[in-house]
């Protein structure tokens, strides 16, 4: 008996801790990686103080309050408000589809793109969800990702550090040796404004040549099928705009009611994420099209001709009736990731395939890998820094907990312990 | 790189302990009540009102060497080796023998203890202590998850002061404050104690012997599960001390790392060590209240001549600046 019982912790010993400890030496060689701790922690720094800026003010609170109110709504009646904005978009003469999971989506948009042969992307972590870059370069498309963050992640075959800012790991030294690389110009790692230049021609050349722009969304509203998206850079309205098809990439929980709830989205999403005003918000609801000649509808007039509407779950349903269902309320506006103390020194390595740090670790359980995510929980403070800023009340720290609590217990029956 | 240690390991490690001595530290009885050597206590007290250390103060010492005993571990595949491939016990042992405790830091927590529970006295607030059977709040075992070993202790814990007839409990750390007031309740069926931490209840005084200015943190849980961060002050201020804020403070505050200290002891490190460069921002000296942000930021303040962080700076619990002569 007591052999048997020695025999059963061997054997959980080996395969639970085995993953364990391979998440434990992934972060652990991220700690000697000063050139990442650099780049994090500057930018975490000054997000300090813009956050603190928006938070002073009383009408960025009262919207936060808002948010959070209509997003509980929603997430409860998240299937509901699904069949509504999927006939509002129809409606509006936009196909729209539900992808079931990752598969589910890369198909259909590899339907949508078959004839094309550029794509231009803007930043969408849904689409980093599906690997969609690099499954349409596998199809042998022409990819170029249109936000200078992801395009320098693109270069440099890495994943994103953080919702907002991907390649906030990255600080401008490392940021000149790569452009200077691609673009055989040498750069100084302070001419920051070279770089933008560069970088800007060389996508809008692309941007014009594309066949389809893919975006993602940031808010759904279900009474009027729109979409909408906050950005600072203007490659968005540029990426949905000039190509001929407009393809937008989004998920099931960004759909609100109406299309205030979804512009009040998008501007907390952008002062949580550290901006006192967004530059740009872009609403699309059909294809563009002109009337002026005599009221007959002609499209296209100067923007897309065709637009499509992929929304995917991949475990999002799922996850709407579990313990990780106020998870859904996320805006991902990254602010819980730029407060967290553990973040500053492991970074990115903190998380999955795509989502990292904090709230991350609970993305990662619903849409990757539930063992990943309850092996990284054990690198969580319980500081709790994060439940101090989540615009909509998430108390990402207790699910983090929740994570965690799956891993012990599992560890603790099958070694009797407890 | 050697070998990280595993969650198997640590957790039998501090189930074992509270098996065998009622704390995850393996700290002995004898040793826990050390510091009320000198207090007439008397126990026939028909105070219901006890003071409750939690025992966190007097296990840092040891923690400290534990962590530091897992961090060579880590470091050096050889050691790492011996503890993965022990049983359960056998690592315990080991662990225990390599580790004894830091004289100088065990003084130096039992002073703080005796230093609340003065204050306290000062303040007009009669208590007893439970002494040798102070249970533990079992707060680690939650913090890592083991929730229902947690609620195994708890109820044990309650059922203890429910024996005892303690009415009310003041606590001495935001750890095991919160453990009482916070999930006491809320885990088990009925828990009725008053549960006041000494920032709310002690009357300091003007104590001119500390010189200086202190960079205040604020330990996590104190400002943002208690929200006691503006007791911490006025505290502070009735000690006539004058305090700086770091760039992050308050319900912002950034944390010491301790809590990861034994599943992670590196990245503990790294954190501490990050917290300690900002508090040197503002001034040499700082101010914690807590016994874990204690440890892992005076630890490293005091490790620059260890080649560990540069941050030069002097790391006081709050119950250190008070004035009970
Ligand atoms: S959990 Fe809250 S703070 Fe974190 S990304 Fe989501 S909305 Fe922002």
């Amino acid at each position: 008996m007591q052999e048997l019982k020695s025999l059963t912790h061997w054997s959980w010993f080996m395969l639970d801790d085995e993953y364990f400890l391979e998440v434990k030496r992934r972060v652990y060689s991220a700690l000697d990686d000063s050139i990442m701790q650099k780049g994090v922690q500057r930018g975490m720094a000054s997000f300090l103080s813009n956050l603190t800026e928006n938070l002073g003010h009383e009408h960025v609170l009262q919207l936060a309050g808002e948010v959070k109110e209509f997003k509980r709504h929603s997430i409860s009646n998240m299937a509901e408000l699904l069949k509504q904005a999927v006939d509002s978009i129809q409606r509006n003469g936009v196909a729209a589809y539900i992808a079931k999971d990752k598969d589910d989506a890369k198909s259909i948009i590899k339907k949508l793109t078959d004839d094309d042969r550029i794509i231009v992307k803007s930043k969408s972590m849904v689409a980093e969800e599906i690997g969609l870059r690099n499954y349409l370069i596998s199809l042998g498309k022409e990819v170029w990702e249109t936000d200078l963050g992801e395009f320098i992640i693109q270069l440099r075959g890495d994943k994103p550090a953080q919702m907002v800012a991907p390649s906030l790991h990255v600080p401008r030294e490392e940021v000149a040796r790569l452009l200077s690389d691609f673009f055989k110009v040498d750069f100084g790692k302070d001419d920051l404004k070279g770089m933008v230049d560069a970088v800007r021609n060389f996508l809008r050349e692309k941007i014009a040549k594309a066949d389809t722009g893919i975006t993602g969304a940031n808010a759904i509203s279900a009474r009027e099928g729109a979409l909408l998206t906050v950005e600072n850079e203007g490659n968005i309205r540029l990426t949905m705009t000039l190509p001929k098809k407009h393809i937008v990439l989004s998920s099931i929980e960004k759909i609100v009611p109406t299309t205030t709830d979804a512009l009040k989205v998008c501007l907390a999403q952008s002062y949580y994420a550290g901006y006192t005003k967004p530059t740009y918000i872009s609403l699309t609801s059909t294809p563009s099209g002109t009337g002026d000649i005599e009221k007959v509808m002609v499209r296209p007039a100067q923007g897309s001709r065709e637009m499509h509407v992929v929304l995917l779950d991949n475990g999002r349903s799922l996850a709407s009736s579990s313990e990780f269902s106020d998870m859904l309320r996320c805006i991902k506006c990254g602010a819980c990731q730029m407060v967290c103390p553990s973040y500053a020194v492991m970074g990115p390595s903190w998380g999955g395939k795509v989502y990292t740090a904090a709230i991350g670790l609970v993305w990662t359980a619903i849409t990757e890998s539930i063992d990943e995510a309850e092996s990284l929980s054990y690198f969580c403070l319980s500081c709790d820094a994060c439940n101090e800023v989540c615009p909509v009340g998430i108390d990402v720290s207790g699910l983090i907990k929740t994570l965690r609590k799956k891993g012990s217990s599992n560890l603790m029956n099958a070694e009797g312990l407890g | 790189m050697a070998e990280p240690i595993s969650r198997v390991q640590l957790f039998r490690v501090m189930v074992d302990n509270q098996e065998k001595f009622g704390n995850p530290m393996g700290i002995s009885s004898k040793r826990m009540v050390e510091w009320a050597d000198d207090i007439p206590f008397t126990s026939s007290s028909s105070s219901s009102t006890y003071i409750y250390t939690g025992g966190l103060y007097q296990m840092m010492p040891k923690a400290e060497r534990f962590v530091e005993l897992m961090k060579r571990a880590e470091e050096s595949s050889g050691l790492s080796f011996a503890l993965r491939f022990l049983g359960g016990s056998a690592a315990s042992t080991l662990a225990s023998k390599l580790i004894g405790v830091d004289h100088d830091k065990f003084e130096r927590s039992k002073a703080i203890i005796r230093n609340a529970s003065r204050l306290l006295r000062k303040s007009g607030i009669e208590h007893s202590y439970l002494g040798r059977d102070e249970p533990y709040t079992g707060i680690l075992f939650y913090e890592l998850g083991m929730e229902e070993y947690f609620i195994d202790v708890a109820r044990k814990a309650a059922k203890l002061f429910r024996e005892k007839g303690v009415k009310k409990l003041i606590t001495i750390d935001p750890h095991s404050t919160y453990a009482l007031r916070e999930l006491y309740p809320d885990f088990l069926d009925s828990f009725d104690v008053e549960v006041l931490h000494y920032l709310e209840v002690a009357k300091p005084s003007r104590n001119d012997t500390w010189k200086g200015k202190a960079t205040v943190h604020d330990p996590c849980i104190l400002s943002r599960r208690l929200k006691l961060s503006s007791n911490y002050r006025e505290f502070l201020e009735a000690l006539g001390i004058e305090y700086t804020e770091p760039a992050r403070s308050g319900r912002m505050t950034f944390c010491c790392g301790g809590p990861i200290e034994s599943i992670a002891p590196a990245v503990s490190t790294k954190i501490s060590e990050l917290r300690c460069s900002q508090l040197a921002e503002k001034g040499d000296k700082a101010v914690v209240a807590c016994p874990i942000c204690l440890s892992n930021l005076g630890r490293c303040g005091y490790s620059r001549d260890r080649g560990g962080s540069n941050a030069r700076i002097e790391v006081f619990d709050a119950l250190e600046l008070v004035h009970v002569g």
